[in-house]
């Protein structure tokens, strides 16, 4: 695959920046070398911006022209002054009132007590484990290759060693089928190998009905669980059902592994986490404050029913959505707002998912009137390449932009099928044209429109060695008519979307796993396949044709999810269950829920709600927009094969405050009208009222007594009094805001 | 560069011939340029300012070797190159140690480019005045001589990584201004 020039790579720019505070290490070093050796511009650029970072150095202290520089005594004499003068310049400069250095003081006392929160027998999970939730490096564990995948095809390969390391039973070496395993607790009838139907122990599979194509009406209609009486029942029962078996089937693998689960989460964890994963914020206060004394016992179940319904969901998944299939980035030539505006009025009718697959693949027309013709628009750049890649790994779950150029290392897929597969875009087309005005003739906006043009014929690739090779429009082994008459998207769309279990249903359910769980049944999430055994393959199964079923809905998927036992547990975890910790290697177990790091959206969105800075609701498309721009300045773009674009959040409060505009961010910490802390610091509460609606309304969580103590010696300290009221109070929720519990999804 | 003279650095340091005025002014002018040559070579200022003076005592001792009207630049490069390597291998307990590869690949480009390099500075001022006052200040305040990124940070409160963060955003600012305005001039020639 090719690769941008060293000097544009925003790696190469975080090295240099590393290097000017001195903050590399010998990784770092080695990277740098190799980045700057490896061409004639990363060298110029190097040494171009060394020299900036120098001169600035030299001028600061010897003056821009030497002239302050007596050789005779080294010219260190203008070192004072200059000091004394720059120390003057410093101490002018505007202390931002709502950064302190008591609140940072204070960040470190929170971090202590949220050190705390977890069992102090050293098996919690240390508060700074952001970074620890990253899939693992595919080094970290020396397990011996072997390779072995779910379907029995048995190939070796060095490379593949972690993701399959993940079935090696450590005791014995050899490779474990977990599906084997576990035979002994949901019945398996082997028919086939390639055809079996699991059946729970105590439950009945109804036959599956296969929807040959998509918008044929059968099983395809929105299904709007709640409402209608018959259906809703036995929708009702089979989201029972789908449930128990998650439970039954996870459970069967803590007892095969010896491993006591995590207990269950208490009430303020539980709703924090289930907001962020289901509507993308943290509860407003007085949400949190009515669920965490309610003693309703359902309170869980309705919990997760109004957030399904709550506005906030759509927005949630719009935002998801819209990352995953044009990215972040704004430098697309794609209509962002029409796509969103397709995206939300389908999850608000709950479009089952294979419809919505189809309309993405099978697009046409205008980027303004036809919002799914966005998603092909943004990667139909160089041949069609990104459009075939993203296309198969986005919705399909399978990497295989590397076959483009040589067939799949670890598995069977071949250069040709990469090509196949694009031939099925090879009859579309991006059109411009400048839209007049009819009377005037005034350009008044430019159109972008994807068509599909009438031609035919085979698609030609280059083999590495340099051979000519053809290829007709292929999906899984079914070739489509090569003519000019077939619509080649259109029937792409019907082989991706039908069937008892497409590769479209799998590969949903795995994402949508992960994002509640925090891992996935496969790492990486999209890149699935014989070369990457999944963890969990017969619930991965299961969970993909009851999805199916059920109609390809996917609020019923997230219901059967939010509601399963596993779900409901603390992401803590003692002694008993501290194996299970993907960040580490091992293979997951989903004993507890794993922690997240929140996204630049949700810590975007819960900052400003939690501080009431911005009243405006986070449903309308001005927030949207703000919220875009913000996010601009993390992303970069790529024109590479896959459209790949890199974001440099670090999901940190303090970079999330400076980077938005410096109004938001005093607003954020002000006493203006209708802030968090205007309400809290004018309330007739006493202080450890007061406080107590702080945290909860930050970290939906009563502070602990120590936390307490301490911000209350905070508030009444000298030196906060002496500055003014309100600063004391600034400090504690700055503190709040900036602690690791806070961007944590746990 | 000649080294017809036979004279040793010994001879020289006995102070019996003083420089001419030609050569102080020289010396002094390219001191900047020499600072930067070094630094792309050692990486930290600390480093490179230490590696100057220890050039400076050679240069200084053997100023009768170098022939007015030859470029000065090249010969003390050449000084320089030598002393990057002895305070290298002196100090191998340092994190930032780059290889002969590295020094030497970058040592060429450095002379190749370097009457860029000296445009560049002229620009870097003209860009400084363009920042927004407080990106100005923040960049003064991390330059100020004996100032680092980590003790910014601390005067001002913040957190270090949101200083580093907003100081690199400035730096990558200048570089992009510098460069512009070195492509437009290039332009306005051509």
């Amino acid at each position: 695959m090719k690769s941008p020039d060293a000097s544009s790579q925003p790696e190469f720019f975080e090295l240099l920046e590393a290097l000017c505070e001195d903050r590399l290490t010998p990784v770092d070093v080695q990277r740098l070398e190799q980045l700057v050796l490896s061409s004639t511009a990363a060298r110029r650029t190097y040494l171009a911006y060394v020299d900036l970072h120098g001169t600035l150095h030299w001028n600061a202290a010897y003056g821009a022209d030497g002239e302050n520089f007596d050789p005779a005594v080294s010219g260190r004499t203008s070192d004072d002054d200059s000091k004394n003068e720059e120390r003057k310049t410093f101490r002018r400069r505007p202390l931002g009132l709502w950064i302190t250095a008591a609140a940072v003081a204070l960040v470190g006392v929170l971090s202590f007590a949220l050190g705390r929160l977890f069992p102090p027998d050293g098996a919690g999970q240390p508060v700074a484990s952001l970074g620890q939730n990253r899939p693992p490096a595919p080094n970290d564990r020396q397990i011996p290759a072997v390779g072995t995948s779910s379907s029995g095809e048995g190939q070796v390969h060095e490379h593949a060693s972690v993701n399959n390391a993940a079935n090696v039973n450590p005791d014995s070496g050899k490779p474990v089928m977990l599906s084997q395993q576990e035979k002994s607790v949901s019945v398996t009838e082997g028919r086939t190998p390639n055809e079996r139907v699991e059946r729970s122990k105590n439950i009945d599979v109804p036959p599956k009905t296969s929807s040959e194509i998509v918008g044929s009406s059968n099983v395809l209609e929105p299904q709007s669980v709640a409402s209608n009486g018959a259906a809703a029942q036995s929708t009702q029962r089979s989201g029972q059902r789908a449930i128990e078996f998650i439970n039954e089937h996870l459970a069967a693998g803590w007892k095969l592994y010896g491993v006591e689960p995590s207990p269950k989460a208490d009430d303020a964890e539980w709703l924090r986490r289930v907001y962020l994963d289901v509507v993308g914020h943290i509860p407003p206060v007085d949400v949190a404050e009515r669920f965490l004394s309610s003693r309703d016992a359902s309170r869980r179940e309705k919990l997760v029913e109004s957030l399904l319904d709550d506005p906030s969901y759509v927005r949630n998944w719009t935002i998801i959505w819209t990352n995953l299939l044009i990215g972040r980035s704004d430098s697309r030539d794609v209509n962002r707002p029409a796509l969103q505006k397709f995206l939300r009025e389908n999850f608000a009718r709950n479009r089952p998912w294979n419809e919505l697959v189809a309309e993405f693949v099978s697009a046409e027309g205008n980027a303004a009137e036809n919002g799914a013709a966005n998603f092909l628009l943004a990667h139909m750049n160089n041949d069609a390449m990104p459009a075939t890649a993203i296309t198969s790994r986005v919705f399909l779950g399978r990497q295989i932009g590397c076959t483009q150029c040589h067939d799949h290392p670890f598995n069977d897929w071949k250069q040709e099928s990469f090509w196949s597969l694009n031939s099925f875009f090879q009859q579309t087309s991006v059109a411009h044209a400048d839209l007049r005005d009819e009377r005037s003739g005034k350009m008044k906006a430019r159109t972008t429109t994807l068509e599909t043009k009438h031609v035919g014929g085979p698609t030609h690739f280059e083999t590495r060695r340099g051979l000519m090779q053809v290829t007709y429009p292929k999906f899984e082994g079914i070739a489509v008519n090569d003519d000019a008459d077939t619509n080649r998207r259109q029937e792409l769309a019907k082989l991706m979307t039908s069937g008892e279990k497409p590769l479209v249903a799998e590969s949903l359910v795995n994402r949508m796993w992960e994002h509640f769980f925090g891992c996935s049944f496969t790492r990486p999430v999209d890149d699935m396949g014989p070369h990457n055994a999944p963890s969990h393959p017969e619930l991965l199964d299961h969970l993909a044709k009851e999805f199916v079923s059920s109609g390809y809905d996917l609020k019923q998927l997230m219901r059967w999810i939010c509601l399963s036992d596993a779900y409901q547990r603390t992401s803590r975890f003692g002694k008993s269950n501290e194996q299970d910790d993907p960040a580490s290697g091992a293979m997951p177990l989903f004993s507890r829920v794993y922690l997240k790091g929140m996204t630049a959206e949700q810590l975007y969105d819960s900052l400003l709600l939690a501080t009431g800075a911005d009243m405006t609701p986070l449903e309308l498309g001005d927030h949207d927009r703000r919220r875009h721009e913000w996010l601009q300045q993390f992303v970069h773009a790529f024109q590479t094969d896959e459209n790949d674009e890199s974001v440099t959040f670090e999901s940190s409060i303090a970079q999330a405050l400076l980077m938005m505009n410096s109004e938001l961010t005093e607003h954020a910490l002000s006493l203006d009208r209708g802030t968090l802390l205007e309400k809290v610091v004018h309330s007739r509460d006493a202080e450890a009222e007061k406080l107590k609606r702080l945290c909860l309304a930050t970290l939906t969580r009563y502070p602990t007594p120590k936390e307490l103590q301490t911000l209350r010696k905070l508030l009444n300290s000298g030196s906060v009094a002496q500055r003014n009221n309100s600063a004391g109070w600034q400090d504690a929720l700055w503190a709040y805001l900036n602690s690791s519990e806070f961007v944590l999804v746990h | 560069m000649s080294d017809s003279t036979n004279k040793t650095a010994e001879d020289a340091s006995s102070l019996d011939q003083v420089p001419s005025a030609e050569f102080v002014q020289l010396f002094t002018k390219l001191q900047r340029r020499l600072f930067l040559f070094i630094l792309s070579q050692v990486g930290s200022p600390v480093d490179a300012e230490e590696v100057l003076q220890e050039t400076n005592v050679i240069i200084w001792s053997k100023f009768h070797q170098f022939q007015l009207g030859t470029n000065f630049f090249a010969w003390a490069g050449m000084i320089a190159t030598y002393e990057i390597r002895k305070f290298r291998d002196r100090r191998r307990d340092r994190r930032l140690q780059f290889s002969d590869e590295f020094l030497s690949q970058v040592s060429e480009d450095a002379i190749e480019i370097s009457e860029e390099l000296e445009l560049r500075r002229e620009a870097l001022n003209e860009c400084l005045h363009r920042l927004k006052p407080e990106d100005r200040e923040l960049i003064q305040a991390r330059y100020a001589p004996g100032e680092n990124g980590l003790r910014v940070a601390e005067k001002l409160g913040r957190p270090s990584n949101s200083v580093y963060q907003s100081v690199g955003r400035i730096r990558k600012v200048l570089f992009d201004c510098v460069t512009r305005r070195l492509a437009s001039a290039a332009r306005a020639t051509t």
